[in-house]
């Protein structure tokens, strides 16, 4: 045999054999630490009450509500079309398309932020987009947006303005208006909750990424 | 084109004269290693010439090994690569007929328009059978398209197959690749010499 043959395969033996001491190929199914923990420190994925009230009376088509919280929780309240995704089954094979998508913007809320926080890191880390947290959780929006602190008579004209707004808003949420309430004196305690909304169980259509198609061959 | 363009080294508008330029070198060097000759085409199926054999095992280990390298380098992103989806029952159906229409027009359609360039009659003849099958196939895709489309496997890949990493299967690769050269060797030193 020619030794010029045994060269080149010498060659490409060599070449295969050292990608085998190269680092691994970067995984894009995960994102890298120092991304993570740059996206994890910009607070630019916390949602506040009033924009996602905003959002939700609007009726902005793009937004996913995702609700974590066990389906006990979900069924005495949640947002209008959340969807019930515990958070335990949050990686399960049928769940995971609510989120591998660029479809909607997908704000994630528990009772507080920790769960959701911690869930959106979690998914964060696999690289979707388009994840959103709610601040504060249900327990912040219950209290600057279905159940608005009334400003000190002092306060800036700023502050009653935001307040009346988020009493309007919690009229759509369901909260029976002020006199309402002290005129029908039987249904007390109804506003506590913010009143129990019919959610109906949405079935978000999601459309995965698809991957360019290019023609080519032989 | 590759990491170039995407990486802006060169600007959107090279893009088909860079194609210029690797057609000139992919159709030089076909014509140079004699792939214009039917003869040696089909070779590999007769058993006396091995050169397909080498060249399409050694196109695909250096382009599997490029691009592992181009992508742990960072110039490719491996992830954004589009991967053909395997149709398993179509893939077997149309490399049979791809099979026969090479053993028997002694081209593929890429050395047929070589052998058209050199002023082959026979390439000239394949080009035409080539178009008339295009022409054919898709006056005919609605009937077929149930057949084209079986048995989608997705982009599946070895790696995923043999549940191996990219560095191993690259590197069992170029070894089986390396292993059938020397085996080709042996034979080809039992055949007599063949005039193409």
């Amino acid at each position: 045999m020619k030794k010029r043959y045994i060269f080149l395969a010498l060659i490409l033996l060599g070449s295969a054999g050292g990608l085998l001491f190269l680092d691994n190929l970067p995984d894009a199914t995960r994102l890298a630490p120092e991304q993570l923990l740059l996206k994890a420190r910009m607070p630019g994925h916390y949602i506040s009450s009033d924009v996602l009230a905003d959002k939700i009376i609007s009726g902005d088509p793009s937004l996913l509500l995702v609700d974590l919280r066990d389906s006990v929780a979900y069924a005495q309240y949640s947002l209008p079309n959340a969807l019930n995704i515990p958070y335990q089954k949050l990686l399960n094979k049928d769940n995971i398309g609510y989120f591998d998508q660029d479809q909607f913007d997908v704000v994630l809320y528990s009772n507080d932020h920790l769960i959701s926080d911690q869930s959106w890191l979690l998914l964060t880390s696999k690289n979707f987009n388009n994840l959103y947290v709610l601040e504060n959780g249900l327990n912040g929006f219950f209290s600057t947006i279905l159940h608005p602190k009334e400003p000190s008579p002092g306060a800036p004209n700023k502050d009653f303005e935001l307040y009346s707004l988020r009493k309007a808003s919690s009229y759509f949420f369901g909260v029976p208006m002020p006199n309402a309430v002290h005129n029908a004196s039987g249904i007390a305690g109804v506003s506590e909750t913010g009143g129990t909304l019919k959610t109906k169980k949405r079935k978000a259509i999601v459309i995965r990424k698809k991957k360019k198609k290019k023609i080519g061959g032989c | 084109m590759g990491p170039l363009i995407p990486n802006e080294l060169l600007s959107p508008e090279w893009n088909n004269v860079v194609a210029l330029v690797i057609g000139f070198a992919f159709g030089y060097i076909m014509e140079a290693s004699g792939f214009s000759s039917s003869r040696k085409l089909v070779g590999v199926f007769y058993g006396y010439d091995f050169a397909v054999l080498r060249v399409f095992f050694t196109a695909a280990i250096v382009a599997m090994i490029g691009i592992l390298y181009l992508s742990k380098l960072g110039y490719v992103n491996f992830d954004d690569l589009y991967i053909q989806p395997t149709y398993m029952k179509s893939v077997i159906i149309g490399g049979l007929i791809m099979g026969l229409g090479f053993v028997v027009g002694g081209f593929c359609p890429g050395t047929s328009l070589c052998a058209a360039g050199i002023g082959k009659i026979d390439g000239l003849v394949f080009i035409f059978g080539l178009m008339l099958g295009v022409v054919l196939f898709s006056e005919f895709f609605p009937y077929l398209e149930s057949t084209f489309n079986a048995n989608n496997l997705g982009g599946v890949t070895l790696k995923e197959t043999l549940g191996l990493s990219h560095e191993w299967t690259v590197f069992l690769f170029t070894a089986i690749g390396i292993v059938a050269f020397y085996i080709t060797t042996l034979i080809g030193r039992h055949i007599r010499k063949v005039y193409y």
